[in-house]
């Protein structure tokens, strides 16, 4: 049987620089906030590096990546109770836009309702709902059982939806710079502990 | 009225607009540049370790 090759570091960078701006939306819909997300993505660009002689050639350098951003992104929560939020700077955007009869979606509200969820709900639906991937891949990224994450993210839009319809959001915003601040730390933290 | 299938439609394709216009943003230089600083200091590992050819 043949070992699994790993790839050589120009091919390993080319394949991780492609995989930035899924890393950098899949951490904005994560965290709900730029600053946070992005801070997110060099965290994980170096514990990729760090880790690239486990990386397979051939298999998804995206689900890979994707894969240490949410472990990243979730032990920073369990460890600093950091919570996520959502960026006011974009309160005005509106998505999709709508059939004449529709009023428009904001992103702000779509956010501020993803906050809402628990923290399996929120990845299950930012994976599969926005960032197109199967219920298999997805699965395999959040470590769970397609049949998990299916009922993941039908509990997802549901509760979603509702709470789009009924405007029923709870003062996320509260605390907001606290709670950026602290999540800002505790990714400087991680980075710290990885970084020579 | 809102019926169920607009909500559901306007749901899917915001989160789906949301997702997307991150994508089409340009890379942060400072991303780009910890990758080089990184694959470079590879490369000074790899050089430093490797015994001299005029020895």
């Amino acid at each position: 049987m043949n070992k699994p090759q790993a790839l050589p570091p120009a091919q390993f960078k080319q394949q991780l620089t492609e995989a930035i701006p899924h890393l950098r939306a899949f951490g904005r819909s994560l965290s709900g906030d730029r600053d946070v997300a992005d801070d997110l993505v060099q965290d994980t660009l170096l514990k990729a590096w760090a880790a690239r002689d486990r990386f397979i050639a051939g298999t998804s350098m995206r689900a890979w990546t994707f894969v240490i951003l949410r472990n990243t992104f979730f032990s920073s929560m369990r460890r600093k109770k950091f919570s996520a939020n959502y960026d006011e700077l974009v309160a005005e955007r509106i998505l999709s836009a709508p059939a004449p009869q529709q009023e428009p979606l904001h992103l702000a509200d779509l956010q501020r309702g993803l906050m809402e969820l628990s923290d399996d709900q929120r990845e299950a639906i930012i994976l599969v709902g926005a960032g197109g991937y199967s219920y298999e891949e997805a699965a395999d990224i959040s470590n769970c059982a397609v049949g998990t994450m299916k009922s993941r993210v039908s509990r997802a839009r549901k509760a979603l939806e509702a709470i789009l319809d009924e405007g029923r959001f709870t003062s996320a915003s509260d605390g907001h710079d606290n709670l950026t601040a602290t999540a800002l730390e505790n990714i400087i933290g991680a980075v710290e502990k990885i970084a020579p | 009225m809102k019926s169920k299938e607009d909500m559901q439609e306007r749901l899917g394709l915001g989160l789906k607009d949301m997702y997307s216009s991150v994508l089409d943003e340009p890379l942060p230089d400072d991303m780009l540049a910890l990758l080089d600083q990184l694959e470079e200091n590879d490369n000074s590992d790899v050089n430093s370790s490797r015994p001299d050819e005029n020895e």
